[in-house]
């Protein structure tokens, strides 16, 4: 084979292939490399989809035809690892040096040296060396590195061979374990030197206390007299049954339900503890489950430990009282930011999560974990685990409201939106102020938050804020205060905006706009504002034209009136002479009509929650 | 004749060329077939249609392994089968079907079978009739075997004498690379549960990794040499008790786990947690651990209470996953035993699971061979398999005993012997199909002069008859003869 020139790294597949001279060797590198690609491009889809998804699927097939052409048109394909390529025969057909993402680099850290991918090589070896690699990059996945993973699995088409970890792990010198290469056979085991671990001193025994055995003390209490009869060796070895029992035994082991088992061990040792310590460290471990359940995406599971926690905890306390604070303690410690903020991923993995438990959970671990929630609500999809956070951030920090007031400076707008609703949900003049705020953020969506939020509240400042909203620069903003004023049904409330409809610059806002500030006034006014309704509906006369759409907003603000004094007025008019006026009062009712027939409709369907945003992604 | 020469196809970790791979993969079909093959023929005659399916299967896996090789042989040398020089790895599914084989050749005074060529139905039918039709007490059942099928024409199946493996025909080389090989994992495992157990003590972050690298070595080795390393565990440091009695429980584990049939990945698990199953005592002060003597309540306490310890400290290593889970069970209850006695007693915890009940024996054995403060002198490894079969069978799981006692041999590697012909040995290594007939290395000639003496395989028969060359007196204490049995086994 001739020898090969250098390849520049970055070279694509088919620019390596043409700079090497000898055709079928750059045929197959090229191979290699596309093949490489493909493993890459199916190794991220793995991440990104459900394993039902079609897409994934197709780059599965993808991937599962290049690599049976591959392996039948070059053979065995050996690759060697550097630490951001793959070679194969010199040439590298993967380079990488995002230190993240590399599979070379993740090879190599791990101490993989070479990896070779054999004929023969099955369908399920394929899709198990996908599920090492997502495992090996995914730093979620504990401690198992490369080595293990391949190991672990035995594939066999796949081999590798890779360095010690001693060799790989820095200043892991071997202290004096590793045997002299010359020495002597039968020379006896070198074994470390004793000064490593310095040992206590041991206390002076106190007289007339008791004495036990020990615990490793395997020493039989009468002499041994060992004694064999040979001619019944026979009954050392496994008879047929015997060696069922064990097979099953090891169905049995393999089929065992090693979390609950071992939850109950942890729960068994949680409920012995009489020390403060001891019991902080067990609670620890408990706290650890609970989080490995969330980590899980099993809320379920989540909520049932918390309770259990929280229920030996108490059990505890009768006789122990600090040991439910202690317990609250890591409770709380589960809300941590470091910890819970990394939940997102979990939640957008699990779109069909119980809303209610993820409430129920958050709400369980307390306001601590606002700041964390808070950040989940910028990072999370579903539509309806947002409004599960909101839902537990309302509910915990009802009494808090400090933690979401400081997130209203956050830098996403949709993070405050949410914030502003949940603060709406709480509806308690303590966050007045802080909405005022929210009334004058830059991004318009947040303001038509704010004004549903100040909705919410009953009191005249929150009145004030929403009026001072009439002002707002963005029309929708406008409307929005409008018909949340609207929805107090008084008179104040129709005053106000009967004064934004009255103010000089209304004329030069739109007619939808225009026509949302009358029909406020008719849903929140009362009979005072007939009058002057009416005045408006039949201003001018038969020869002198009026204001057609003050006409026409003025009978649908009495049509949305519909007290027996407002529908009188429009019953007059009904038969007026003058056709604009009985047109107006016409459209009116019929306008009215359709939208309490829509109402009626809309009012079967399930309510959304304003401030969650669309479904995916857009918050 | 000179017998195969040790080249295991390890399936992970070795630069292996690939035909060799393929053919120790073909190998193991052959042999697992050809004992079907028999098993076959002994209940039904070769003209039966039951014969018909294992007789194609048979015929196609030798037809596959043609098309790599011109010749090939099948064989067994001492406790192993080989295909050609490649040995074919032993492990839970295969172990019976190549000991099945290994009895049935060695009964007849065979290796094993050169295949010539391909083999056709009928020729394959007249060969299982004539091996299982061999008169296995006459004087030379191979010469008989041979005669008769060269009457059959039986052409392309050539039968091998038995190769005896004695200390001349051994690879002298290949066994001390195993040994080295061996050697190294050990200190390794013991480095890295140093590690470990100082991590733990001083509440540093605990690294499995290094833990985990050093018995998928002890996995590897245990499914391809077996015997080694268990031997290794027979030299005992009284210093190092600890981090050694961790490591020595691991490796006798997965013996058992290997003999019982566990998967790679089990065996892996099983070792790991059998490493961790005192990470408990990291937090009991050397001088309790090191007591000559009884211990006090207070100390006592600290003692019962490490298997608690255990399950905290692993719940504190990063991902709580499979291993760690199992681990977790293993440092609980590895101190309870079958009939409910034992400590922790938290709860209503009574099912022992089958890693718990595995590590429990070979804890028990360990720490019953070793030098401890409190006692006076170690057991032998017979008085200590000895103790656990009689005065203690109702606190282990019997059939895992049993299948201990297979796993180790009745005298286990380290064990020192008086042989009847007055000669004192050290039992190198167990032979699995006669668990009271090991290996022994002689040390002491029969005049007790020490000498370096040559291995001998006591299942070895005096030729043309059913007596045992040599044989076992009796198990000696090796301190009260002045024997150091590290200096035979290292």
């Amino acid at each position: 084979m001739a020898t090969p020139a250098p390849v520049k790294k970055s070279d694509s597949p088919e620019q390596k292939a043409e700079r090497i001279g000898d055709q079928v060797l750059a045929l197959d590198v090229k191979r290699v490399a596309d093949w490489l690609q493909a493993l890459v491009r199916t190794l991220k889809a793995y991440r990104m989809y459900l394993p039902n998804n079609p897409t994934l699927h197709k780059f599965q097939s993808d991937l599962e035809a290049r690599t049976w052409s591959c392996l039948k048109e070059i053979g065995d394909i050996v690759l060697n690892v550097q630490q951001f390529d793959l070679l194969f025969e010199d040439y590298s057909v993967y380079h990488n040096a995002a230190r993240e993402e590399s599979l070379a680099f993740r090879f190599f850290t791990d101490g993989v040296r070479q990896i070779t991918f054999r004929e023969g090589l099955e369908p399920q070896e394929l899709r198990g060396v996908l599920e090492v690699l997502k495992k090996a990059t995914d730093a979620s996945q504990g401690q198992d590195d490369v080595v293990t993973l391949l190991w672990e699995r035995d594939f066999r088409h796949i081999e590798y061979v890779h360095i010690s970890i001693e060799d790989l792990m820095d200043g892991s010198t071997s202290q004096g374990y590793e045997p002299d290469e010359g020495a002597v056979e039968g020379g006896g085991i070198p074994w470390p030197s004793r000064a490593e671990t310095p040992e206590e001193d041991a206390p002076v025994a106190v007289p007339g206390e008791s004495i036990l055995e020990r615990s490793d003390d395997w020493s039989p209490k009468a002499p041994i007299t060992p004694s064999w009869d040979e001619t019944v060796g026979v009954q050392f070895t496994l008879s047929e049954s015997e060696s069922q029992q064990l097979t099953d035994a090891i169905r049995v082991e393999e089929e065992r339900p090693l979390l609950n088992e071992v939850l109950e061990i942890v729960a068994a040792i949680l409920t012995s503890e009489e020390e403060p310590t001891s019991f902080l460290e067990s609670a620890s471990a408990f706290q650890k489950f609970i989080e490995l359940a969330l980590e899980e995406g099993d809320l379920a599971r989540a909520n049932h430990l918390l309770s259990r926690l929280r229920t030996i905890a108490a059990k505890k306390s009768e006789t122990h009282s600090e040991l439910r604070g202690l317990a609250e303690q890591v409770i709380r410690e589960i809300g941590r930011p470091s910890f819970l903020g990394q939940f997102a991923p979990i939640l957008n993995a699990h779109p069909d999560l119980d809303p209610g438990l993820l409430t129920n959970f958050l709400v369980q671990i307390g306001p601590t974990s606002a700041g964390a929630v808070c950040d989940l609500l910028g990072q999370v999809n579903h539509m309806k685990h947002r409004r599960a956070l909101c839902e537990a951030l309302a509910i915990s920090c009802k009494d808090d409201v400090d933690v979401l007031i400081s997130r209203l400076g956050d830098s996403r707008w949709y993070v405050i939106r949410n914030v502003v609703y949940v603060l709406g949900r709480i509806a308690h003049q303590g966050v007045e102020r802080a909405l005022d705020r929210a009334l004058h953020h830059e991004d318009v969506r947040v303001r038509k938050e704010a004004v549903r939020a100040l909705g919410n509240i009953e009191s005249p400042t929150s009145r004030a804020f929403l009026v001072s909203a009439f002002r707002d620069i963005d029309a929708s903003v406008r409307i929005q205060a409008a018909l949340t004023l609207a929805q107090k049904r008084d008179d104040r409330a129709a005053q106000s905006i009967w004064g934004a409809i009255q103010a000089p610059e209304f004329v030069r806002r739109d007619q939808n706009e225009r026509r949302v500030f009358f029909e406020a006034v008719g849903k929140s006014g009362s009979d005072p504002f007939v009058p002057r309704l009416h005045e408006m509906l039949t201003r001018g006369g038969i020869f002198r034209g009026g204001n057609e759409e003050e006409r026409m907003n003025a009978a649908l603000a009495l049509a949305w009136l519909g007290s027996p004094k407002a529908i009188e007025v429009l019953n007059h008019e009904l038969t007026s002479k003058r056709e604009p006026v009985r047109k107006a009062v016409e459209s009116a009712l019929e306008t009215v009509r359709n939208a309490a027939g829509k109402r009626q409709d809309s009012m079967e369907e399930e309510p959304t929650a304003s401030g969650m945003g669309s479904e995916e992604g857009s918050q | 004749m000179t017998g195969p020469t040790t080249r295991t196809a390890t399936p992970a970790g070795g630069m292996q060329d690939g035909t060799v791979q393929r053919i120790v993969v073909q190998g193991r079909s052959l042999a697992m077939q050809l004992c079907v093959l028999l098993k076959t023929a002994k209940i039904h005659d070769v003209g039966n249609v039951a014969f018909h399916g294992p007789l194609v299967n048979f015929i196609e896996t030798v037809e596959q392994l043609f098309t790599a090789e011109r010749e090939f042989k099948l064989q067994a040398v001492g406790d192993f089968l080989y295909i050609n020089h490649s040995r074919l790895k032993l492990d839970g599914s295969s172990y019976a079907s190549y000991q099945y084989l290994i009895d049935e050749f060695r009964t007849r005074g065979l290796s094993g079978f050169a295949f010539t060529g391909k083999v056709s139905p009928p020729e394959v039918k007249k060969f299982v009739r004539l091996f299982l039709d061999v008169d296995c007490k006459s004087s030379d059942p191979y010469e008989d075997f041979g005669a008769a099928l060269g009457k059959l024409s039986v052409e392309h199946l050539v039968p091998l004498r038995t190769i005896v493996p004695q200390s001349g025909t051994i690879n002298i080389e290949e066994v001390r690379d195993s040994r080295k090989a061996a050697k190294r994992t050990f200190y390794r495992a013991i480095e890295a549960t140093k590690m470990l157990m100082l991590s733990a003590r001083d509440r540093r972050p605990v690294d499995l990794r290094k833990t985990k690298r050093a018995v998928q070595s002890i996995v590897d080795l245990i499914l391809n040499e077996e015997f080694s390393l268990v031997g290794l565990t027979a030299i005992k440091n009284h210093d190092e008790y600890t981090f050694q009695h961790c490591v020595n429980v691991s490796i006798l584990s997965i013996s058992l786990g290997q003999r019982l049939g566990l998967s790679k990945k089990m065996l892996g698990e099983l070792g790991v947690a059998a490493i961790l199953h005192d990470l408990g005592k990291a937090t009991i002060p050397g001088w309790v651990l090191n007591k000559p003597g009884k211990l006090t309540a207070e100390e006592w306490k600290l003692m019962t209470d490490h298997p608690v310890q255990g399950v905290k400290m692993i719940s504190k290593l990063r991902g709580l996953n499979e291993l760690a889970l199992r681990a977790m069970i293993v440092a609980f209850e590895h101190h309870l035993n079958i009939d409910g006695s034992g400590y922790p007693k938290l709860g209503d915890h009574l099912r022992m699971s089958l890693f718990s009940r595995i590590v429990a024996i070979a804890d028990c054995f360990d720490a019953m061979t070793a030098h401890r403060s409190y006692r006076k002198s170690p057991f032998t490894p017979y008085e200590a398999l000895h103790h656990m079969l009689v005065a203690n069978r109702e606190k282990f799981d019997g059939l895992l005993i049993k299948a201990f006692v297979n796993t180790v041999g009745m005298y286990p590697a380290g064990t020192v012997v008086l042989l009847d012909t007055n000669e004192i040995g050290i039992v190198t290594e167990h032979n699995a199909h006669d668990i009271f007939r090991p290996k022994v290395k002689i040390v002491a000639d029969r005049d007790r002069k020490r000498v370096d003496g040559s291995i001998v395989d006591l299942s070895h028969r005096e030729e043309g008859s059913d007596t045992y060359t040599v044989g076992i007196v009796s198990a000696l204490n090796p301190e009260e003869y002045g024997i150091n049995v590290a200096d035979a086994l290292t």
